[in-house]
């Protein structure tokens, strides 16, 4: 088992330097950062003057060391656009995206586990199709349409709730519902379907025949078997959460990592956009081993593999 | 329905039970900023946004009147040139940064030295080394500014450029130090500043009286970032904002349609042109190196439509680079109607009757740069658009790789065509004429004081450049503005709005 997680961390650490280095040239090859910096006023003189204050006038491979190399000391460097510190604006901002996210995951799990368990106690009934259409539109429509209704509707026509910003909870009612809205599909058919298998199998048909009530069956014994596919999925959901947060983030007007990371691309701040591509991917790729070490601790044959 | 339309009919359906717009009681003006405020020192951002806050919270020993064009006292009370390279400012009395400390000469030198020194890294040092030579104080109240030579843009740069700061504000000469706290000298003092959530400001009591800025009518301003032109919509019909600029124009519009909105629409400084590569530096061989094609290029292009059916709002086309208000563009020069026939003969007797393909290099505007390519297709000309970031143009026209580019130049919001030098200077790899006799009026334009000369010198270089076709002007950009009714805002002349001359109905 220990050389089986070594070999994933292993794998972890190859899969972030491959994606911190293909960020890096992807930000500095594509466009000149000191044109970028610069303006688009600028004159030449103000763009090169800016390409040796930033060191952009180095060669690639010293500045992309250079920058693996502070990450390992902890210093995430400076942005250009922001001024401050790359690690305080992370800081500062993650406590609104955690906020979304942790709202989000609620909505999608409260959403996606009742209308599935709802869905499977009659195949088929009109529960179970009002859950199916739900699901669809759910994953059909665009987050930022979605925003944009409810935004007329819960913000314009019924003023009951805030457009825009994140000064109290009630500002991330919306956002929240939002974000959390387009993962519940995925929840809800997981659930549905491991209900629907359960609740067919053996051992249920055995718990009814001795007279458990029907609510036993359904919580103490049929939904936990049920649930450990979508425990799977709700974990990678957690990454999207936090990291796909980038459109709720700027409808909203919401002050997290996601409108960071948009405000920084069109800034070109290189040091910023490197470090939250950094950051999103290391969510990935954790969530990613300790779900293969899960995986791993639930059915040995997969350490073999 | 689209939601745009959705938007409309149900905010007019319901604008009956809209909430009063609550704002007024508290006097606070609530503003939306697309783009964020990144640092509260307008020394080290160009953006528009901080454009905006720096009128608010900073002052400079001059102004521009908009009305006349002439530059008038601010700090400076008046300013008197002793040479051709020499002013001497002479400063108010009783003048205060919002700490309540006064405003002193020593406070003025270290401005322009801190703006002057190439190790403070300012977005504006760039601008004044060219010409700065040195700032001394000639007594208490009066500070004598030199050139190096005479410089006709140097009351320009005084008044764009060269932020009053306190001695001393920068400890240690950390160029961060005024990023998150800012003491400033302008009609509006900063309360606080939450990146992401924006800026608040309340009206400064110590500001001197009258200078050529407004006071101020409204207690306090709130500038709020939000990059969603629907939320900020949203935001304007529910009361949570009162103001907002830079307005895509069919947003702008459907939003002045509104009981509860005002659309205002006025001209930009900034102006839009295809720069063309008349010296062949792509291809010495290249059509475009062809006088009679680049004019037939010049009459292919409907600019009365492109400006009535996509700029919209006041734009206007163009036939010279500039803003037609500024010193120095008001000269007849050639203008190439629309005229397909004429450019279809021009194109023939060039050598090429079935046309011919180049690429043209954008990053503005899509929309605006295919109508372009379009009229252009109607002659027999190909223009392949290769639309990229604004960087990645930079970057391939500093290796002389674009047959054709665009480019959209804002001039400061100065009224004068030398600000524009850099597409006709030599050297500048913006000027792709490469014409020896412009490139040389426009040098010496800028290395007299003499207006008349340089009117003079001005109309020989437009005069040849619209003669040549050696550009293709397309128009002036308009800026779009949305503010609540309660609210009156006058669009500026200069693109450059001024929140302190809002006020209430």
């Amino acid at each position: 088992m220990l050389k089986f997680i070594l070999k994933r961390l292993a794998l972890g650490l190859a899969v972030a330097f491959t994606v911190s280095l293909a960020t890096f040239l992807l930000l500095n090859l594509a466009a000149d950062p000191a044109a970028m910096v610069a303006g688009e006023d600028a004159t030449q003189d103000a763009i090169e003057q800016i390409r040796v204050q930033f060191g952009f006038d180095r060669p690639l491979y010293v500045r992309f060391f250079e920058w693996l190399g502070n990450l390992m000391t902890g210093d995430f460097g400076d942005s250009y656009y922001w001024k401050q510190p790359v690690f305080d604006l992370l800081i500062d901002r993650a406590p609104v995206t955690l906020t979304l996210a942790a709202g989000a995951l609620t909505v999608t799990v409260v959403v996606g586990l009742t209308l599935g368990v709802l869905a499977a106690l009659k195949p088929n009934g009109w529960l179970d199709r009002f859950a199916l259409s739900f699901g669809t539109a759910a994953q059909a429509i665009p987050n930022f349409w979605l925003g944009l209704i409810l935004i007329i509707l819960l913000g314009v026509m019924f003023p009951i709730l805030p457009v825009s910003g994140d000064t109290s909870w009630k500002h991330f009612v919306l956002p929240c519902l939002v974000l959390g809205t387009s993962s519940v599909p995925q929840v809800l058919r997981l659930t549905r379907t491991g209900m629907i298998e359960v609740l067919g199998s053996d051992y249920i048909r055995t718990a009814r025949a001795k007279g458990f009530r029907p609510r036993q069956i359904l919580f103490r014994h049929a939904l936990r078997n049920a649930l450990l596919p979508v425990v799977s999925v709700i974990t990678i959901q957690i990454g999207y959460k936090l990291g796909g947060s980038v459109i709720t983030e700027t409808v909203f007007a919401l002050n997290g990592l996601g409108r960071l990371a948009y405000e920084s691309i069109l800034g070109a701040d290189v040091p910023t956009v490197q470090m939250l591509v950094f950051f999103f991917a290391l969510i990935f790729i954790v969530l990613s081993i300790l779900g293969d070490i899960l995986n791993a601790w639930l059915d040995p044959r997969m350490r073999v593999e | 329905m689209s939601v745009k339309a959705l938007l409309t009919a149900s905010v007019i359906a319901l604008s009956s039970a809209m909430p009063t717009l609550a704002d007024q009681t508290n006097d606070t003006l609530v503003a939306a900023f697309n783009k964020e405020v990144q640092t509260l020192d307008g020394l080290y951002s160009t953006s528009r946004e901080n454009l905006i806050l720096s009128y608010l919270t900073s002052d400079q020993l001059v102004e521009i009147d908009l009305e006349t064009g002439e530059y008038v006292g601010a700090l400076a009370e008046s300013y008197t040139w002793v040479d051709d390279r020499t002013i001497d400012f002479t400063l108010r009395e009783g003048l205060q940064f919002h700490d309540g400390s006064p405003v002193t000469v020593e406070d003025i030198v270290y401005s322009f030295d801190w703006i002057a020194d190439e190790s403070s890294k300012t977005r504006r040092g760039a601008f004044i080394r060219g010409w700065f030579e040195g700032a001394v104080a000639v007594d208490d109240r009066t500070v004598r500014v030199t050139a190096q030579n005479p410089y006709p843009l140097m009351l320009r740069d005084i008044a764009v450029f060269v932020l009053t700061r306190k001695a001393g504000s920068y400890v240690d000469g950390n160029p961060d130090a005024l990023t998150q706290a800012f003491n400033g000298t302008g009609p509006y003092r900063i309360t606080s500043f939450d990146m992401g959530a924006g800026v608040t400001l309340e009206k400064f009591d110590g500001y001197y009286e009258g200078g050529p800025k407004a006071e101020g009518a409204i207690e306090t301003i709130q500038l709020r970032p939000i990059p969603d032109w629907g939320t900020v919509t949203a935001e304007l019909l529910s009361g949570g904002v009162n103001w907002s600029f830079n307005v895509p124009d069919d947003t702008a519009q459907d939003l002045g349609a509104l009981p509860m909105v005002d659309h205002t629409t006025g001209v930009s400084t900034r102006v839009s042109f295809l720069v063309l590569d008349v010296a062949g530096v792509t291809d010495p061989e290249g059509p475009l190196t062809n006088k009679l094609v680049r004019q037939a290029l010049n009459h292919a292009v409907n600019r009365e439509e492109i400006v009535e059916f996509l700029v919209g709002g006041s734009g206007r086309p163009i036939h010279k680079t500039c803003n037609l208000d500024m010193f120095g563009c008001d000269v007849d020069v050639t203008e190439y109607e629309y005229n397909p026939e004429r450019a279809r003969e021009l194109l023939a007797e060039a050598g090429y009757p079935d046309g011919f393909e180049f690429e043209m290099t954008t990053y503005r505007e899509r929309p605006i740069m295919e109508a372009v390519a379009a009229d252009l297709a109607e002659i027999g000309v190909t223009a392949n658009i290769n639309h990229v970031k604004l960087s990645a143009l930079s970057k391939a026209r500093a290796e002389g790789q674009l047959e054709a580019f665009q480019n959209a130049w804002g001039f400061y919001a100065t009224p004068d065509l030398g600000a524009i030098s850099n597409y006709y200077v030599a050297g500048s790899n913006r000027n792709l004429h490469h014409d020896a006799d412009v490139e040389g009026w426009f040098k010496a334009a800028l290395e007299t004081v003499d207006q008349d000369e340089r009117a003079a010198l001005y109309a020989q270089a437009l005069t040849r450049v619209a003669d040549e076709a050696y550009l293709l002007p397309l128009f002036q950009y308009s800026q779009n503005y949305v503010h609540s009714v309660d609210t009156t805002f006058e669009a500026p002349a200069d693109g450059l709005p001024r929140l302190n001359e809002i006020s209430w109905q």
